[in-house]
Protein backbone atom coordinates (compact mmCIF):
# COMPACT_ATOMS: atom_id res chain seq x y z
CA UNK A 1 0.00 0.00 0.00
CA UNK A 2 2.79 2.36 0.98
CA UNK A 3 4.69 1.72 -2.24
CA UNK A 4 1.59 2.36 -4.36
CA UNK A 5 0.92 5.64 -2.58
CA UNK A 6 4.59 6.55 -2.94
CA UNK A 7 4.47 5.94 -6.70
CA UNK A 8 1.21 7.86 -7.03
CA UNK A 9 2.77 10.80 -5.20
CA UNK A 10 4.96 11.39 -8.27
CA UNK A 11 1.89 12.32 -10.33
CA UNK A 12 1.39 16.09 -10.62
CA UNK A 13 -1.23 17.74 -8.39
CA UNK A 14 -3.34 18.89 -11.34
CA UNK A 15 -3.89 15.25 -12.33
CA UNK A 16 -5.89 14.61 -9.13
CA UNK A 17 -7.93 17.73 -9.75
CA UNK A 18 -8.71 16.36 -13.19
CA UNK A 19 -9.70 12.97 -11.68
CA UNK A 20 -12.14 14.73 -9.35
CA UNK A 21 -13.69 16.78 -12.14
CA UNK A 22 -13.99 13.74 -14.43
CA UNK A 23 -15.52 11.77 -11.55
CA UNK A 24 -18.15 14.43 -10.87
CA UNK A 25 -18.96 14.76 -14.58
CA UNK A 26 -19.20 10.97 -14.96
CA UNK A 27 -21.55 10.75 -11.98
CA UNK A 28 -23.74 13.50 -13.40
CA UNK A 29 -23.64 11.90 -16.87
CA UNK A 30 -24.65 8.56 -15.36
CA UNK A 31 -27.59 10.24 -13.67
CA UNK A 32 -28.62 12.03 -16.89
CA UNK A 33 -28.24 8.87 -19.02
CA UNK A 34 -30.90 7.14 -16.90
CA UNK A 35 -33.52 9.31 -18.60
CA UNK A 36 -32.34 8.62 -22.17
CA UNK A 37 -33.65 5.43 -23.76
CA UNK A 38 -31.19 3.00 -25.46
CA UNK A 39 -28.15 4.36 -23.57
CA UNK A 40 -29.53 4.04 -20.06
CA UNK A 41 -27.83 0.61 -19.75
CA UNK A 42 -24.49 2.53 -19.50
CA UNK A 43 -25.88 4.58 -16.64
CA UNK A 44 -24.90 2.23 -13.77
CA UNK A 45 -21.27 1.51 -14.82
CA UNK A 46 -20.76 5.23 -15.51
CA UNK A 47 -22.24 6.07 -12.13
CA UNK A 48 -20.01 3.58 -10.32
CA UNK A 49 -16.92 4.74 -12.18
CA UNK A 50 -17.88 8.37 -11.50
CA UNK A 51 -18.33 7.77 -7.76
CA UNK A 52 -15.03 5.87 -7.56
CA UNK A 53 -13.18 8.63 -9.43
CA UNK A 54 -14.84 11.29 -7.24
CA UNK A 55 -13.79 9.44 -4.10
CA UNK A 56 -10.25 9.04 -5.39
CA UNK A 57 -10.17 12.71 -6.38
CA UNK A 58 -11.45 13.82 -2.96
CA UNK A 59 -8.95 11.56 -1.24
CA UNK A 60 -6.02 12.98 -3.18
CA UNK A 61 -7.21 16.56 -2.72
CA UNK A 62 -7.00 15.82 1.01
CA UNK A 63 -3.56 14.30 0.54
CA UNK A 64 -2.35 17.37 -1.36
CA UNK A 65 -3.77 19.78 1.24
CA UNK A 66 -2.25 17.72 4.03
CA UNK A 67 1.10 17.58 2.28
CA UNK A 68 1.11 21.34 1.79
CA UNK A 69 0.29 21.88 5.44
CA UNK A 70 3.21 19.71 6.54
CA UNK A 71 5.62 21.23 4.05
CA UNK A 72 4.71 24.65 5.43
CA UNK A 73 5.30 23.35 8.96
CA UNK A 74 8.71 22.01 7.92
CA UNK A 75 9.64 25.38 6.41
CA UNK A 76 8.57 27.16 9.59
CA UNK A 77 10.58 24.82 11.78
CA UNK A 78 13.65 25.02 9.56
CA UNK A 79 13.43 28.79 9.77
CA UNK A 80 13.09 28.61 13.57
CA UNK A 81 16.12 26.29 13.80
CA UNK A 82 18.21 28.68 11.72
CA UNK A 83 17.10 31.60 13.86
CA UNK A 84 17.91 29.75 17.08
CA UNK A 85 21.32 28.78 15.77
CA UNK A 86 22.18 32.35 14.80
CA UNK A 87 20.89 33.76 18.07
CA UNK A 88 22.83 31.17 20.08
CA UNK A 89 26.03 32.16 18.30
CA UNK A 90 25.51 35.89 18.78
CA UNK A 91 24.68 35.34 22.47
CA UNK A 92 27.89 33.35 22.85
CA UNK A 93 29.86 36.25 21.39
CA UNK A 94 28.18 38.71 23.79
CA UNK A 95 28.87 36.55 26.86
CA UNK A 96 32.44 35.94 25.72
CA UNK A 97 33.08 39.68 25.34
CA UNK A 98 31.75 40.32 28.84
CA UNK A 99 33.83 37.51 30.34
CA UNK A 100 37.03 38.61 28.62
CA UNK A 101 36.45 42.17 29.86
CA UNK A 102 35.71 41.14 33.46
CA UNK A 103 38.63 38.70 33.44
CA UNK A 104 40.96 41.54 32.42
CA UNK A 105 39.54 43.85 35.12
CA UNK A 106 40.05 41.23 37.86
CA UNK A 107 43.60 40.40 36.71
CA UNK A 108 44.53 44.09 36.49
CA UNK A 109 43.15 44.77 39.98
CA UNK A 110 45.16 41.86 41.44
CA UNK A 111 48.33 42.87 39.62
CA UNK A 112 47.95 46.52 40.71
CA UNK A 113 47.51 45.51 44.33
CA UNK A 114 50.55 43.23 44.31
CA UNK A 115 52.62 45.97 42.64
CA UNK A 116 51.48 48.38 45.32
CA UNK A 117 52.56 45.97 48.08
CA UNK A 118 55.96 45.60 46.40
CA UNK A 119 56.36 49.36 46.18
CA UNK A 120 55.44 49.82 49.83
CA UNK A 121 57.86 47.08 50.87
CA UNK A 122 60.70 48.59 48.89
CA UNK A 123 59.77 52.06 50.04
CA UNK A 124 60.23 53.43 46.56
CA UNK A 125 58.30 56.36 45.14
CA UNK A 126 55.88 56.39 48.04
CA UNK A 127 56.33 60.06 48.66
CA UNK A 128 55.85 60.93 45.01
CA UNK A 129 52.78 58.91 44.19
CA UNK A 130 50.85 57.80 47.27
CA UNK A 131 51.50 60.77 49.53
CA UNK A 132 51.23 63.61 47.09
CA UNK A 133 47.55 64.37 47.80
CA UNK A 134 47.70 63.77 51.54
CA UNK A 135 47.36 66.35 54.26
CA UNK A 136 50.32 66.60 56.68
CA UNK A 137 48.37 64.60 59.26
CA UNK A 138 47.51 61.84 56.83
CA UNK A 139 51.09 61.81 55.63
CA UNK A 140 52.44 61.40 59.15
CA UNK A 141 49.97 58.62 59.82
CA UNK A 142 50.86 56.86 56.58
CA UNK A 143 54.60 57.12 57.25
CA UNK A 144 53.99 55.61 60.66
CA UNK A 145 52.12 52.69 59.08
CA UNK A 146 54.90 52.12 56.53
CA UNK A 147 57.53 52.19 59.25
CA UNK A 148 55.49 49.68 61.21
CA UNK A 149 55.30 47.44 58.15
CA UNK A 150 59.07 47.74 57.48
CA UNK A 151 59.71 46.80 61.08
CA UNK A 152 57.39 43.78 60.81
CA UNK A 153 59.09 42.62 57.60
CA UNK A 154 62.55 42.88 59.19
CA UNK A 155 61.81 41.52 62.63
CA UNK A 156 58.71 39.39 62.47
CA UNK A 157 58.85 36.53 59.96
CA UNK A 158 55.55 34.70 59.66
CA UNK A 159 55.52 31.69 61.99
CA UNK A 160 55.86 28.34 60.23
CA UNK A 161 52.56 27.11 61.66
CA UNK A 162 50.71 30.02 60.03
CA UNK A 163 52.29 29.19 56.66
CA UNK A 164 51.42 25.51 57.03
CA UNK A 165 47.82 26.28 57.90
CA UNK A 166 47.58 28.67 54.98
CA UNK A 167 48.96 26.03 52.63
CA UNK A 168 46.58 23.42 53.98
CA UNK A 169 43.64 25.73 53.36
CA UNK A 170 44.87 26.51 49.85
CA UNK A 171 45.19 22.83 48.97
CA UNK A 172 42.33 21.38 46.95
CA UNK A 173 40.65 18.69 49.10
CA UNK A 174 38.96 17.14 46.04
CA UNK A 175 41.57 16.41 43.36
CA UNK A 176 40.13 16.56 39.88
CA UNK A 177 39.49 13.41 37.80
CA UNK A 178 42.59 11.57 36.73
CA UNK A 179 44.66 12.78 39.65
CA UNK A 180 45.55 10.36 42.43
CA UNK A 181 43.73 10.92 45.68
CA UNK B 1 -25.70 1.19 -1.70
CA UNK B 2 -26.03 4.51 0.14
CA UNK B 3 -24.58 3.03 3.34
CA UNK B 4 -21.68 1.61 1.38
CA UNK B 5 -21.05 4.97 -0.24
CA UNK B 6 -21.03 6.74 3.14
CA UNK B 7 -18.58 4.17 4.49
CA UNK B 8 -16.25 4.50 1.49
CA UNK B 9 -16.43 8.29 1.63
CA UNK B 10 -15.59 8.26 5.34
CA UNK B 11 -12.66 5.93 4.68
CA UNK B 12 -11.48 8.11 1.82
CA UNK B 13 -11.55 11.25 3.93
CA UNK B 14 -9.90 9.63 6.96
CA UNK B 15 -7.28 8.15 4.64
CA UNK B 16 -5.78 11.61 4.26
CA UNK B 17 -4.60 11.29 7.81
CA UNK B 18 -2.20 8.56 6.73
CA UNK B 19 0.03 11.27 5.37
CA UNK B 20 0.37 12.97 8.73
CA UNK B 21 3.89 12.31 9.88
CA UNK B 22 6.76 13.29 12.05
CA UNK B 23 8.27 16.59 10.87
CA UNK B 24 11.73 15.70 9.54
CA UNK B 25 13.56 18.78 10.81
CA UNK B 26 16.75 18.08 12.75
CA UNK B 27 17.05 20.04 16.01
CA UNK B 28 19.60 22.86 16.08
CA UNK B 29 23.12 21.79 17.02
CA UNK B 30 23.97 22.08 20.70
CA UNK B 31 25.49 25.56 21.14
CA UNK B 32 29.26 25.61 21.39
CA UNK B 33 30.54 26.48 24.85
CA UNK B 34 32.64 29.60 25.27
CA UNK B 35 36.36 28.75 25.25
CA UNK B 36 37.15 30.89 28.30
CA UNK B 37 34.52 29.05 30.35
CA UNK B 38 35.90 25.61 29.61
CA UNK B 39 39.31 26.38 31.12
CA UNK B 40 39.88 24.64 34.41
CA UNK B 41 40.20 26.79 37.54
CA UNK B 42 43.85 26.68 38.66
CA UNK B 43 44.83 25.51 42.13
CA UNK B 44 45.41 28.15 44.77
CA UNK B 45 48.95 29.36 45.31
CA UNK B 46 50.87 28.02 48.27
CA UNK B 47 53.69 29.70 50.20
CA UNK B 48 57.10 28.14 49.85
CA UNK B 49 59.99 28.41 52.28
CA UNK B 50 60.22 28.63 56.04
CA UNK B 51 61.25 32.25 56.58
CA UNK B 52 58.62 34.29 54.85
CA UNK B 53 57.93 37.99 55.30
CA UNK B 54 54.42 39.05 56.17
CA UNK B 55 54.16 40.86 52.85
CA UNK B 56 54.84 37.64 50.97
CA UNK B 57 51.96 36.06 52.85
CA UNK B 58 49.81 39.06 52.00
CA UNK B 59 50.75 38.86 48.31
CA UNK B 60 49.86 35.18 48.20
CA UNK B 61 46.52 35.90 49.84
CA UNK B 62 45.82 38.70 47.36
CA UNK B 63 46.78 36.36 44.51
CA UNK B 64 44.44 33.66 45.81
CA UNK B 65 41.54 36.08 46.25
CA UNK B 66 42.13 37.11 42.70
CA UNK B 67 42.01 33.48 41.57
CA UNK B 68 38.73 33.05 43.41
CA UNK B 69 37.17 35.94 41.53
CA UNK B 70 38.47 34.63 38.21
CA UNK B 71 36.98 31.23 38.94
CA UNK B 72 33.75 32.75 40.21
CA UNK B 73 33.54 34.65 36.92
CA UNK B 74 33.63 31.33 35.05
CA UNK B 75 30.92 29.88 37.26
CA UNK B 76 28.69 32.92 36.80
CA UNK B 77 29.49 32.84 33.09
CA UNK B 78 28.28 29.24 32.80
CA UNK B 79 25.06 30.09 34.64
CA UNK B 80 24.50 33.09 32.41
CA UNK B 81 25.26 31.01 29.32
CA UNK B 82 22.83 28.28 30.35
CA UNK B 83 19.98 30.67 31.20
CA UNK B 84 20.34 32.64 27.96
CA UNK B 85 20.76 29.62 25.69
CA UNK B 86 17.80 27.88 27.26
CA UNK B 87 15.70 31.02 26.87
CA UNK B 88 16.59 31.19 23.17
CA UNK B 89 15.79 27.51 22.64
CA UNK B 90 12.49 27.61 24.48
CA UNK B 91 11.35 30.92 23.05
CA UNK B 92 11.48 29.61 19.46
CA UNK B 93 11.46 25.84 19.27
CA UNK B 94 9.42 24.72 22.26
CA UNK B 95 6.78 27.30 21.40
CA UNK B 96 6.66 26.05 17.80
CA UNK B 97 6.38 22.41 18.86
CA UNK B 98 3.44 23.21 21.13
CA UNK B 99 1.49 24.78 18.24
Amino acid sequence: MGQILYLLSFLPDWFWGLVLIVGILATLAGWVLRFIPFVKTYSLPLNVAGVLLTLTGVYYQGVIANEEKWMQRIDELEEAVKEVEAKAKSTNVEIQKEIVYQDRVIKEKGATQIQYIDRVVKGETITETVMQDMTPEQRANYEKQVAELQNAIKNCPVPKIVLDEHNKAAMNPTPSKGEKK
Amino acid sequence: MKKLLILVLALALSGCGMFTRFVPVPPPPFPEPIKELTEKCPDLKQIEGNEVAITELLKTIVHNYNMYYLCSLKNDGWNDWYVKQREIYESKLRKDVKK
